[in-house]
Parts: structure tokens; C-alpha cells; sequence
């Protein structure tokens, strides 16, 4: 287990490695003026040599990457070109608020998607079925700007049920339920479906059918013996949500004025800020990777037979 | 100037727009009440104002887009600034931090138009903890480090003052720009090395609005986190990415014509979100305005039409062609594409948020001439036009466009009309950013594009000579995309730029039209209306021509 960590955690650099120069090569790639981003459409050339000069513009690409990685070793991930504030504390306080949606979304794909995922595999063919089966069909369809859209009109705007697209921090987190449900709800369809199949699978097992024979009540078969063996696709989609909502949801943040890293990140890019763009990308794949390597971890508590060597 | 725009949000709104406005239909939230400019000023009350995004930061001398520079305009003085008002009377000059605007007739202009003097009040302080008296030697200082930092964007417009090249050139050993004089601590001289017909306007801009040194020394590079001024507002708190507290500066020297307590700049909320909020009650003005997807909802709205507040911008959307590539280089194909518009159709499509525009000066401009009448929608004179310049059935070309709206929307439109007479357009998009420096760029492949451009300030050297003038043509990173240029229009332009007789000035700018137009190396098509709404609570509300939210001027009811 020990030797598996080390080589996740290198593996770790090497993906982040290849994800920053990657995003870097993109970023350099667009042919827009970096030094007229900064300084404006105005700039005259003088202001844009200056610009050039000071940034590094004019150096080389590797150049320009091989300091950007020797800063970035240094855990110094640049200043944005807007705002001349650190990258690493332009995230950092953006951050709380993309947490707080990325709990409740979770929050909301676990307490919606799994009893409808169990219902539908107990009760298999039945209405309820059918009825969920359609619930997920149209959660899956449903883009979530829209549903965002519907659920703020009918729930903060019609009904003043919630606060209207307004964030207020984590001493008020009403503020973060609507747009965790608008998210959650895209996810229990997936995760419901997958709960279903998943269960399908079991059911008719031996070990489940045993169980039954031994006249264990059905609270407890379905408990022990089915869900327990049931979980390993739910935490595989758990894990990539964990690793993909903090890393910013940016449609759900935009759509209700969430001040989380995904709207920072539209921002920089409609700015051609790269520091911010690069910092976002290389946080998000890292929290990505982390979240991976947890749930491979999770495995082997969830399921004594998993083992790495 | 060029604006820029947040598209995502826009994108959103777009799509959503339509669910939004069937789940609506037959009512709409929020009590009653009428317009907001309507009753006697109050004092007191926060103004809740949303902007979808937050600037990057407020030291006037760096930051240059609308959103910014109205709220520095709130919070920073200058020597003089534009009147408060509406309309035209919005760009006429009132003292600020000087006691009056200086001409000739009140001995601040030098006969020779080279030397401007300024007095400036004795009742002037920096807002609190600073609380000392504003002196000439504040206004000297906050120009010359605008002209040395490297952000700066406007730098070219102050280099006409004497020793002011000097002072901004790389490595530049001056320590100060000479034609900037202390006489004392009240008064200060500023010198030109030739007349300069806009200098007041450009004067009048944030760029020379006054800084405490000490409080920049302070902060350094997150000054512009942490500004502080001399205006009827001051800075109280920034929460990245969701709200900027302005509050009334108790040493303002006009603070009898303040009447809120405060401004709250609320971000992160995209346009129909804010629409939203505003109906509901949670904020008083959509800084973005209403969205293009809203307006007409809401403007069919018994109740919420009362609150929608327009005014054109003094700005023009245009299509260019590159003179230096085929078929464009033909003067009657660039007026067979005059000719094509159909500006009717695209008043339809921009629904409220644009006014025919057929010449180049947009409303509000000195030079616009309202019966002018250039070209007309005529495409049977545009395909007899092509025939003449030897293209009988017409061509295929290519026509740019960003992708963000208006932009792609007005692209399909003149793609239509372009077909009608035969020039089959092929649209290319690109993003914003990639676009502007690609049309910026010499020798680009762009044979028609669209463009657009708002004022500087309200003269129209700052139309011909950035978007027509042979120095925009003959370097890179010109904002002439047509690439085209005229000697006689150089030389009335120059003759223009040597005069202060305004009445002279916008002869000579009409008799540029007129070859322009002639010339045709651009299709007028609109001028942009900015269209906003405020809710029931705000009093005094106007746009403003230059800076278009005046937030000193309103009050809550």
C-alpha cells in the first residue's frame, strides 16, 4: 500500500506537469496581444513595449514556461495581469464559496439520488419505477443553466423560498441550498441510475438469495448484503464530482452569481489573464488527482477484497 | 474606446430568455410606484447596484472601461469635470477641483493656447484617515506616476504637454515633466508644445484624478484594492467577487449634493439574474443594463416600462473593408456594400438597443449632421454598382466577426443582405480577444469585418483620427481595420487639430465625413442605446453621456 502511494503521488506530478504545459501551449498558442490584455486597446506602443518587456513577453516559449514552472516549485503561482493580486490568494478567496456549493450539490446527489436508485432496483418494472426512470432521463437531459434558471424564478422569485443569486458566505449558507439542489439534482440522476444497475446486478446473486433463505429481514439484506456491494460505481462518480465541483462549476456559479474559482477562471480567459487561467487549470487537476487517489483508497475500506500492491 | 463585453452571461440569457418569458407571462413581481427621476432629493439610503463583473481594480490611472471609471468618477476629483446632466448638456465642463474651467476670456488659456492655469479650491480634502487639503502639487504627482506606470493605457493623451515624452520614455532620466508647474499651493500652470483643441477633455477623464501619495506609497501594487480620494464617495470595503462598499466621505466639499449614505456594488449575478433581483427588490440599478433577451418583456410591462431608463451611447457599430485586399479595393464595391444594409431589418433585430445610424458621427458628437443622408437601402444600385466595378453576378468572400452579442446576431443579418445583391459571405468566428488583434494587425487576411467604437471623450478627432487616419494605417496595432486613408481628410484633419474654434472644428470634421462617406471604406450601421432599469426606491436617476451612471446625483425615495 505504501509503494502504491508513492507511485500515485508521482504519478500526481507527472499528470500535473503535462496538464500545465498543456494549458501553457494553449494559452500561448491564441494570438492575441498579451501586453494589449493588460494594458488596453489605447495602449500605444510605447506603453505595450514596456508591457513586453517587464511580463517576459518577448522571451521565448520554453523560456517563458521554465520560469513559470521554476515559480510554480516555489509554490508561487504568479500575479494576475488584471488585478496585480497573487494568483494563489485571487483562489484561495474564491474558493469558499465553490466549496460551499460543491457540499451541497454532493449533499444533494447522495439524499436524492440513492433512495431513488434503491427504490428502482427493489421495486423493479413497478410505476415508481418508470416514474424515477423518467426523473433521470430529464435530470440528465436538462442543461443546468436552465434548470438553474427555473429553479431560481419559481423557488427564490415566485416563492420567496430561498435568497435570489445572492451569495452571502458560509454564515448564511441558505445562500448556497439553491444552487447545490440545481446541481445535485443533474448528478442523482446519474447516480440513481447507476445505483439501480448496480443493485440489478446483485439481486439475484447467491449470496443475496442465501441471505434471504436464512430468513434475514429484507432491512438487512438489502443494508448488508446488497448496497454494501453495490456502493463501488456510486464512489467512482463521488469522486470525480468531489475533484470536478471544487474545481469550479462555472455554469452553476455564473447562473446564480456565485463568487467561486469557476466564474474567476471565465473572467481570466475572457481577459487573457494566463496566471489565473493556469493557476485555476493546474488547482483543478490537482484536486482531481486527490480526489482519484481517495477514492481508490476508499475502495479497499468499502471492499476488503480490493487490494494495491 | 473599445468595449468589452462578458459573454457567458449574455449566452445564458439568451437561451434561457424564452422559458423565462413563458413562465412570466401575465405577471411580474414586486409593488408599485413610478420612474425614479420624479420628487424631491432625500438623503439618506444605500444604493444596491449590480454588475455582473467586478472591475480589477479602481486607481483611475490605469483601469478604462465604463464600469470602472463611473465608480471612480464617485469616488476621485479632477480639475474639471463633465457637467451632471443628460444628453449633451452631460458633456459640457463644470470646475471640480479647480474654481473654474479655464478659457481666454477668464485668463486660464494663454492667447498663444499653450498654457493652461488652474486655481484650485481651498475646501478640498482627502477622504479619512488621510484628511489633509488637496494642493497642486497632488495633481502633479498623480500625473506623473500615471505617466510612468506600465499599465497605464492612455499615457498619449498627456505627452503634449512639455516634457512629458521625456519624462515617460523607457529609462528616461527626467524627474519630472517640466511643463507642469507648481506656483503655488493652489495653483498650477500647465503647458503644451502646440494647441491642443481637446486638451480639456482629456483633462476632464479619470486618468488625472487625484491620488494621496502617501496611501499609494503605502499599498504599492494593490493600491488599486485600497483607493482612497477626494470625491463625494469613499472606498469602505472590496469582498472579491461579490460586493464593493462605497461610503459618503464626510470631507467632500460639496457634501450638500451628496444624498446616499452609501453605494453597494453588487457582483457575480448574470444580467437576467440581476433583472431578477431588481424586480424583487434587492437592488435599485442594473449597472449592465437590461438584458437584450429582457428588454422587450419588459418593456411591454405596464408596470416595469415606468422604470426603464435609454440613452443612446455616443458609439457606433460598423462593418469595415480592407482596402488592401480584393475585391474591397474598388471603390463602387465598397459603396455597393453601403447599399446593401438594411438598417430597417436590423432595427428589428436589435429591438431597443440600437437607432439608425447612416453617417459616421453618432448622435450627441460634434460633426453629426442629422440630415445628412449618405447611403439609403438600395440593393438595385448595389448589384448595378458591382456590375460596374466588373463583378456582374456578384463574389464570394469572408466576413469576421467575435463571437459575442451583438456581434454574431448582426453578422447573419448583413450576411442576408449581402446575398441579396450577390456577395456570398462566408461568416468566420473568433474569439474577442483574437479578433481585435488580428484586425489590429498589418497585413491581416480580414476583407470585411465588424466592428465597433466608443468615444474617449466627445470630439471627433476621436473618430477620424483613430479609426481613419493614415498614422492608425501605417502601424501595427492601428485601430484603422479598413486600412484606408486620405490626404485631404490628413490635411483637414490637421487643420482641425490646429484650431480652437469649435465652429471652424466641426466643419472641417464635416467635410471629413463627406469624403469618408464618399470613400466608403466603412458601412455606418447603428449607434448602441444603453437601456437600463431601476427600481421604485431611486430618485434623480439619468444617464449620463459620458460616464452613464452618476451615483453622487441619485437618491433613495
Amino acid at each position: 500500500m505504501g509503494k502504491y502511494l508513492v507511485r500515485r503521488c508521482l504519478w500526481m506530478v507527472v499528470v500535473l506537469f503535462f496538464v500545465s504545459l498543456i494549458t501553457f501551449l494553449l494559452v500561448y498558442a491564441v494570438p492575441a496581444n498579451k501586453a494589449k490584455s493588460i494594458a488596453g486597446t489605447k495602449a500605444s506602443p510605447e506603453v505595450l513595449a514596456r508591457i513586453t518587456k517587464e511580463y517576459g513577453f518577448d522571451k521565448p516559449v520554453y523560456e517563458q514556461y521554465g520560469i513559470y514552472v521554476w515559480h510554480l516549485l516555489h509554490g508561487n503561482l504568479g500575479f494576475s495581469y488584471q488585478t496585480q493580486q497573487p494568483v494563489a490568494t485571487s483562489i484561495w478567496q474564491r474558493f469558499p464559496a465553490t466549496v460551499m456549493i460543491a457540499v451541497f450539490g454532493i449533499f444533494f446527489e447522495l439524499l436524492i439520488g440513492i433512495p431513488i436508485g434503491m427504490v428502482s432496483a427493489l421495486r423493479q418494472y413497478s410505476f415508481r419505477d418508470r416514474a424515477f426512470t423518467v426523473f433521470s432521463l430529464l435530470g440528465i437531459a436538462a442543461p443546468s443553466f436552465w434548470l438553474g434558471m427555473i429553479l431560481m424564478y419559481a423557488l427564490a422569485f415566485k416563492i420567496h423560498v430561498f435568497p435570489l443569486g445572492s451569495y452571502s458566505g458560509w454564515g448564511h449558507p441558505w445562500s448556497g441550498v439553491l444552487p447545490g439542489l440545481t446541481l445535485g439534482l443533474g448528478g442523482a440522476a446519474w447516480y440513481s441510475r447507476m445505483l439501480r444497475s448496480s443493485m440489478l446486478d446483485i439481486l439475484n446473486t447467491d449470496y443475496v438469495k442465501a441471505a434471504r433463505a436464512k430468513g434475514l429481514p429484507e432491512r438487512t439484506v438489502v443494508s448488508r448484503h446488497i448496497l454494501r456491494n453495490a456502493w463501488s460505481p456510486i464512489i467512482t462518480l463521488l469522486g470525480i464530482d468531489v475533484g470536478w465541483f471544487l474545481g469550479g462549476v462555472l455554469v452553476i456559479e455564473v447562473v446564480f452569481g456565485i463568487p467561486g474559482i469557476g466564474q474567476q477562471a471565465w473572467q481570466a480567459i475572457l481577459n487573457q489573464d494566463t496566471p489565473i487561467i493556469m493557476g485555476t487549470v493546474v488547482f483543478a487537476a490537482m484536486l482531481i488527482v486527490i480526489a482519484n487517489l481517495v477514492t481508490d483508497i476508499a475502495y479497499t475500506w468499502l471492499d476488503p477484497r480490493v487490494k494495491y500492491s | 474606446m473599445r468595449r468589452w463585453r462578458m459573454p457567458l452571461g449574455a449566452t445564458l440569457t439568451l437561451v434561457v430568455a424564452l422559458a423565462l418569458v413563458v413562465a412570466s407571462c401575465g405577471s411580474s413581481g414586486g409593488g408599485g410606484g413610478g420612474g425614479g427621476a420624479t420628487g424631491a432629493p432625500q438623503k439618506g439610503g444605500v444604493l444596491n447596484v449590480a454588475w455582473q463583473g467586478e472591475p480589477s481594480g479602481l486607481d483611475p490611472a490605469i483601469q478604462y472601461e465604463v464600469k470602472s471609471m463611473g465608480m471612480e468618477n464617485a469616488m476621485y476629483d479632477t480639475l474639471i469635470k463633465y457637467a451632471p446632466a443628460a444628453g449633451e448638456a452631460g458633456t459640457k465642463f463644470v470646475p471640480d477641483l479647480a474654481t473654474e474651467v479655464p478659457t481666454t476670456a477668464n485668463g486660464g488659456l494663454s492667447a498663444d493656447g499653450l498654457t493652461y492655469t488652474f486655481h484650485l479650491r481651498t475646501d478640498a480634502k482627502f477622504a479619512p484617515p488621510v484628511n489633509r487639503a488637496v494642493t497642486a502639487e497632488d495633481w502633479k504627482w498623480s500625473v506623473e506616476r500615471m505617466m510612468r506606470l506600465p499599465k497605464a493605457p492612455a499615457i498619449t493623451f498627456y505627452e503634449g504637454i512639455v516634457g512629458a515624452k521625456a519624462y515617460d520614455a523607457t529609462n528616461s532620466k527626467a524627474t519630472e515633466i517640466t511643463g507642469i508647474k507648481v506656483v503655488d499651493p493652489q495653483t498650477l500652470t500647465i503647458t503644451l508644445t502646440q494647441p491642443d483643441p481637446t486638451f480639456l477633455y482629456k483633462i476632464a477623464m479619470n486618468f488625472t484624478e487625484v491620488l494621496d501619495k502617501a496611501t499609494v506609497e503605502k499599498w504599492g501594487s494593490q493600491y488599486p484594492h485600497h483607493p482612497l480620494g477626494t470625491g463625494p464617495f469613499m472606498f469602505s470595503k472590496w469582498t472579491p467577487g461579490q460586493e464593493i462598499v462605497f461610503t459618503r466621505n464626510p470631507n467632500y466639499w460639496d457634501a450638500g449634493k451628496v444624498w446616499l449614505d452609501g453605494v453597494d456594488f453588487k457582483f457575480g449575478a448574470g444580467s437576467s439574474t440581476a433583472l431578477l433581483q431588481l424586480e424583487r427588490g434587492t437592488i435599485d440599478v442594473l449597472g449592465d443594463g437590461v438584458p437584450a433577451a429582457d428588454y422587450v418583456r419588459v418593456k411591454n410591462d405596464p408596470k416595469w416600462s415606468k422604470n426603464l431608463s435609454g440613452a443612446p451611447q455616443i458609439a457606433w457599430y460598423y462593418v469595415f473593408m480592407n482596402t488592401k485586399i480584393k475585391p474591397f479595393d474598388n471603390l463602387k464595391v465598397r459603396q455597393a456594400v453601403n447599399y446593401a444594409v438594411n438598417s430597417a431589418k436590423l432595427q428589428k433585430l436589435l429591438a431597443g438597443q440600437g437607432t439608425p445610424l447612416n453617417q459616421i458621427y453618432p448622435n450627441g458628437m460634434p460633426g453629426y449632421d442629422p440630415s445628412a443622408q449618405f447611403y439609403t437601402y438600395d440593393p438595385v444600385k448595389a448589384k448595378a454598382l458591382l456590375a460596374e466595378a466588373g463583378f456582374p453576378n456578384g463574389f464570394k468572400t469572408t466576413f469576421y466577426t467575435h463571437n459575442v452579442d451583438p456581434f454574431p446576431r448582426i453578422a447573419q443579418s448583413l450576411q442576408n443582405d449581402l446575398a441579396q445583391v450577390g456577395i456570398v459571405a462566408s461568416i468566420k468566428v473568433m474569439d474577442q480577444s483574437s479578433y481585435w488583434t488580428l484586425t489590429m494587425t498589418m497585413g491581416n487576411p480580414i476583407p470585411l469585418g465588424l466592428s465597433d467604437w466608443y468615444m474617449d471623450f466627445p470630439d471627433p478627432s476621436d473618430w477620424v483620427g483613430v479609426l481613419f487616419s493614415k498614422a492608425q494605417a501605417t502601424m501595427d496595432g492601428g485601430e484603422n481595420a479598413s486600412w484606408w486613408w486620405d490626404p485631404q481628410v490628413e490635411s483637414l484633419y490637421a487643420q482641425s487639430q490646429a484650431t480652437t474654434d469649435q465652429t471652424k472644428r466641426v466643419d472641417l470634421f464635416r467635410q471629413m465625413q463627406t469624403i469618408i462617406m464618399q470613400q466608403a471604406p466603412a458601412a455606418p450601421l447603428y449607434q448602441p442605446v444603453f437601456n437600463t432599469m431601476i427600481s421604485d426606491n431611486v430618485g434623480g436617476f439619468y444617464i449620463h453621456p459620458i460616464w452613464q451612471l452618476e451615483y453622487q446625483d441619485y437618491w433613495k425615495k
